[in-house]
């Protein structure tokens, strides 16, 4: 058997010798350069604006990632905005004796040639009048069917409408439309796919109908008595695909949801863990080294606190008090103080206390404080390195439990918050893996990076485990 | 010898005696949020009187003042009879008293199925769904990870030992409830093999339907529990039983010529099998009282999700009346288990050992 080595600096360069060692090291560093590129791909309040949905209005509502039209071989449909500055515009003024017409014309072209249909649409128009202005929608297809929209007249106090897809006008022009092609009303229409569809039986239902690719042709009809009305006009077709990790039921880019998460996991996971292992095993030090009445004290209290049901208690208190994510910490700290280190550190101590060293330290009058701290703690420290990272993962879970449960910090995201906002939603229902899979997956790394570490050191430290 | 051992159980049974209160007392005041509860009630109180006498024709003819009296005094009245009146500092020792004598009262909110208020009957209905889940999931994982950890010493750095090594640890960083997301967004929504969550999908009306329907809603949530922890039970045991290995009765036992299997059997498994039956002891215990979030999960009706419903709705004596019940059942274990090491370990009986 070789001696262990002796010394953190030591440690570390064997554990990076081990393969699990490495492994974690990969992982870790996979985790910590997410929370690098925080600061790139989101330089902005990323907690204030992550609740604020007027944030995130301009993207698609629960899209998948990107590239997994490599795995379904299908283009599906991004983002699509036709910006009213993209149309084309002509107008006349018509003067008749004493009162002028004005008609402005506004044609927005775009092309689509997606193998799916957009997740839904948004026209808005808005109309720059003193008086009134009437406006007539209607949409072009490659197929040059004319689908109508509307017909409105705009005043000065109502001067901007929004037609979403979900809502009614658009709905009617879809189901009118659907009706002077197949002569009968359908009892469903999906305007999104209607509007978009090859004309066959099929195109009132969004699984048979087809996509009709091509270029469309938004075109707007403006009628004003003023010449100095104008009109603008925009579209907004949401995609299906978004991102690299797609989006949630509120628009937003889980990619900085989860970037932002590793940060706090690792900040979280990380403090709980150092502070509450160094704690532990100060106090098995002492405990050891004092012996009688202290050590009775952190013995029994060390007992006390690993029979008391710890989960439930922080849920309790999560519950009543509300933390957030940094109360929570400390809360967490402080039930951990006293845990199962203390004792696995003890029992190492009437050992070393016999060593020569120590003897020698006695002999010249160091004090008992200066003999834990200086010579009995460093001995043991490697130790402890295994039982830290190992107990990492447990507090990272157990953040990621109470935001599950709805019972974590209320404003900041985080993996677990993330997770139970997908649980909420029913994601897992509705088949929106990505929202699931996405933080579970960086919750799985950053348990598995600490696990493997926690065995590295455990390896290089318990020379025996090596052997056997 | 005997002197040490009694002396010794009794400090064992003193310590866990105060465990026990001083664990109770906690969650008796952290369950009424320190008396908040109370002054909610006591809130209510005052409303449902105000309510009482609005409707109440007659009281409206008294004058004023008589009125406003009339009001205290039926508010006084009702409080006192909600034993309200004492201020909470008493209270609290009340309610110390009565769970600590499993006096476990009624809910405020939460009833059993059968419509019972009675802490007690909402707890042993939902008891036996909890054992059934958690503790056949504990003694399956048990069983196998002993098995395979067993196996594992035996061919000690072999390509299947390193393997589950690595299999049991990153197993194990992962809690089951984890598991029982994915688990359920690949078998239940993505494959359709089991259902998502729950005890049953519709009321049975006999037991030939309802067992089989109860099993295939039993599986994932068994297969996910047994998956999350056997690993960790295959590792413990095969370090257990390496170290054992290398003992030097072993050794002794091997230059002997004792067959190896009877090594096996009666040189290792014994000296090994204590720490592995208090490890299998105080999982059975915790198995009783279910998992709050693996139960939340899977939609299973068990005491987890019981903790976690009173949790929601602050229903202080369901949350008292789970605890308690939990920290009896564990200090009584750890007790049989001091018991039982004490006999059998003379080297227990040391004081400060």
């Amino acid at each position: 058997m070789s001696a262990p080595p002796v010394g953190p600096k030591a440690v570390l360069k064997e554990v990076l010798k081990t393969k699990s060692g490495i492994a974690a090291f990969t992982l870790l560093i996979f985790i910590i350069s997410l929370s690098l590129v925080v600061p790139i791909y989101a330089p902005y309040n990323i907690v204030k604006s992550w609740n604020n949905p007027e944030m995130w209005l301009s993207n698609p509502r629960c899209a998948a990632p990107v590239w997994i039209e490599l795995f379904i071989g299908k283009k599906l449909p991004k983002n699509m905005v036709i910006e009213s500055e993209e149309f084309h515009e002509s107008c006349f003024i018509v003067t008749y004796g004493n009162f002028t017409i004005k008609k402005v014309y506004l044609d927005g072209d775009f092309n689509y040639k997606y193998d799916g249909f957009p997740s839904e649409f948004k026209i808005e128009i808005k109309a720059n009048t003193k008086t009134n202005m009437r406006v007539d929608l209607k949409l072009i297809r490659p197929d040059g069917d004319e689908i109508f929209i509307i017909e409105e007249v705009l005043t000065a106090n109502k001067s901007r409408i929004v037609l979403g897809s979900e809502g009614e006008i658009i709905h009617n022009a879809a189901e009118n439309y659907v009706a002077e092609v197949l002569g009968s009303k359908p009892k469903v229409v999906v305007p999104q796919a209607v509007f978009f569809a090859v004309k066959d039986e099929g195109m009132n239902n969004p699984k048979t109908a087809k996509v009709l690719k091509g270029r469309y042709t938004l075109k707007i009809e403006a009628t004003s008595l003023n010449p100095e009305d104008t009109v603008e006009v925009s579209m907004h077709i949401y995609g299906r695909v978004y991102g690299l990790i797609g989006t949630d039921a509120m628009r937003r880019d889980l990619l900085v949801g989860i970037l932002w998460g590793a940060p706090i996991a690792l900040a979280f996971g990380l403090t709980a863990a150092i502070i509450s292992t160094f704690a532990q095993a100060i106090l098995g030090v002492i405990s050891g080294y004092l012996g009688g009445k202290v050590d009775e004290i952190i013995q029994r209290a060390t007992e006390f606190m690993m029979v008391i049901p710890m989960l439930p208690i922080m849920i309790l208190i999560s519950f009543v008090y509300r933390l957030n994510i940094w109360t929570l910490l400390a809360v967490v700290i402080i039930f951990s103080i006293f845990g199962s280190t203390v004792k696995v550190v003890r029992s190492m101590v009437p050992q070393i206390k016999e060593e020569h060293y120590i003897l020698a330290a006695i002999s010249y009058g160091a004090s008992r404080w200066r003999i834990m701290f200086r010579h009995i703690f460093p001995r043991v420290l490697p130790y402890t390195f295994s039982i830290l990272a190992l107990s990492v993962p447990g507090y990272i879970f157990l953040e990621a439990a109470l935001s599950f449960l709805g019972l974590g910090d209320p404003v900041l995201p985080t993996w677990g918050k993330i997770l139970g906002d997908a649980q909420n939603s029913g994601a897992a229902y509705h088949g929106y893996w990505w929202w699931i899979l996405a933080p579970a997956m960086c919750i799985a790394i950053t348990a598995i990076a600490f696990a493997l570490l926690g065995y590295a050191f455990d390896k290089v430290v318990n020379p025996r485990l090596r052997e056997m | 010898m005997l002197k040490g051992l009694s002396r010794h159980l009794v400090r064992r049974a003193i310590f866990l005696m105060a465990t026990l209160i001083i664990a109770t007392y906690a969650t008796v005041l952290i369950a009424n949020l320190g008396g908040y509860i109370d002054h909610i009630l006591r809130q209510q109180i005052e409303f449902e009187v105000s309510q009482y006498l609005a409707r109440n024709p007659s009281f409206k003819e008294l004058p004023p003042e008589e009125q406003e009296k009339f009001r205290i005094q039926l508010i006084e009245q009702r409080i006192k009879a909600a034993g309200l009146d004492k201020p909470f500092i008493i209270r609290s020792f009340i309610y110390l008293k009565q769970a600590l004598t499993l006096d476990l009262g009624r809910a405020m909110h939460i009833k059993s199925a059968a419509g019972s208020s009675r802490v007690r009957d909402i707890i042993f209905e939902r008891l036996p769904w909890s054992v059934l889940l958690f503790t056949t999931g504990t003694i399956l994982e048990a069983a196998i990870g002993i098995v395979i950890g067993i196996y594992m010493a035996k061919s000690a750095l072999s390509k299947f030992d390193r393997l589950m090594t690595i299999f049991s640890i990153i197993s194990y960083s992962s809690p089951p409830w984890f598991y029982g997301i994915i688990a359920i967004l690949l078998f239940s929504f993505q494959l359709r093999v089991f259902p998502p969550g729950g005890l049953v999908s519709r009321p049975h009306e006999s037991l030939i339907t309802f067992i089989p329907d109860l099993l295939h809603h039993l599986a994932l949530p068994l297969i996910v529990w047994v998956f999350s922890f056997f690993g960790y039970w295959a590792y413990i045991t095969r370090n257990l039983v390496i170290e054992t290995l290398h003992q030097d009765f072993v050794m002794a036992a091997r230059a002997k010529g004792v067959p190896e299997n009877i090594i096996t059997r009666r040189y290792v498994l014994r000296p090994a099998a204590p720490p592995i039956i208090t490890m299998v002891a105080l999982a059975l215990i915790a198995s009783w009282t279910g998992a709050i979030i693996t139960e939340t999960v899977f939609g299973w009706p068990g005491l987890g999700r019981l903790y976690y419903m009173a949790i929601w709705s602050m229903d202080a004596p369901v949350l008292i009346g789970l605890t308690v019940m939990y920290a009896y059942l564990l200090v009584l274990t750890v007790f049989i288990l001091d018991i039982l090491y004490a006999i059998l370990d003379p080297r227990v009986r040391i004081p400060g050992g």
